[in-house]
């Protein structure tokens, strides 16, 4: 970014346009305004992805500020194979697993049980068609918290997926980039989490 | 197989549409819209024929969707200053 003078008080006066060549340019000369712009770039989406992980605030803070370190440490080994923001979400979610990992006790289901079942490709069960609920019934808190606790008992492969399509709707080629999966994998992962949440819903509200 | 899904899987074929297991398979790409067009067609077909795979495709389709009207939260402002400071003493220590 050779327009950009080198100075650590220069900010640009519309950093939120400039292009991720620009930021990381930025962050390798350790410009203020550049710390400032990954911050309010990435910071809330980072927090919010580690948040339906870890549950508590204070740990997704961690994670953000982790990451965010991350990039400060390396930026200027980070060579550009993958965007910056594919390296931000796939940190993000690596760190969030990990710290899920202590927690062998977590309750888990057995989520093949509740998927739809079928006879010579007809299907064995009614289904009830929930959408139909009342709209009321899905801004409620506790529809919204069963949700997020059926969310959590997805194993972890198809939860990331399915966190980073459905809830934090990020692109099919992103969510392909940040876990490194086939787009067919992805779609995979993405519909069994649909398939489970759809069932639990069905089970909690409709019969 | 039972008489009953003997008739509705015939009945699937003579039609020339998916069976419900097909549809079930192809819901994903039927809500982005990324079916081919015959595909997608045959499935809408199908859908028109059977209840319950009109009422499987509206659940899944709202599964789909109503996570995105969850609360959407947002870190603290002071956190997000404590923040800046932070980067901006760990990269001064890296110089």
């Amino acid at each position: 970014m050779e327009t950009l003078p080198k100075s650590r008080d220069f900010q640009p006066a519309a950093a939120s346009n400039l292009s991720e060549k620009e930021l990381i340019q930025g962050l390798r000369e350790k410009a203020d305004w550049a710390f400032r712009e990954l911050i309010s770039r990435w910071s809330d989406k980072l927090y919010r992805l580690s948040l339906r992980f870890v549950k508590r605030p204070e740990e997704a803070q961690e994670i953000v500020q982790e990451v965010l370190l991350k990039v400060v440490e390396k930026i200027d080994t980070f060579e550009g194979s993958s965007s910056l923001y594919t390296w931000l979400y796939r940190v993000t979610v690596n760190e969030s697993l990990m710290r899920l990992r202590p927690d062998k006790g977590k309750k888990t289901v057995s989520w093949e049980e509740v998927l739809p079942k079928y006879e010579s490709g007809i299907h064995l069960e009614n289904f009830s068609d929930w959408s139909k609920l009342p709209d009321e019934k899905f801004v409620e808190k506790e529809f919204q918290q069963f949700v997020q606790e059926s969310i959590e008992l997805l194993p972890d492969d198809l939860k990331t997926a399915y966190l980073l399509k459905d809830v934090e709707q990020l692109p099919e080629e992103e969510v392909c980039k940040i876990l490194e999966l086939t787009k067919p994998a992805m779609k995979n992962r993405v519909h069994r989490a649909r398939l489970f949440l759809r069932k639990r819903i069905e089970e909690r509200y409709v019969h | 197989m039972s008489i009953k899904h003997k008739m509705i899987r015939a009945m699937f074929g003579l039609m020339g549409l998916p069976t419900c297991e097909e549809v079930e398979q192809f819901a994903y790409d039927f809500l982005e819209g990324s079916l081919d067009s015959s595909t997608m067609k045959a499935v809408e077909r199908h859908l028109k024929a059977c209840k319950n795979c009109q009422r499987f495709i509206a659940a899944y389709r709202k599964t789909a969707a109503l996570v995105k009207t969850f609360q959407r939260p947002m870190l603290d402002p002071e956190f997000k200053e404590k923040l800046f400071e932070f980067l901006v003493q760990k990269a001064g220590e890296r110089v």
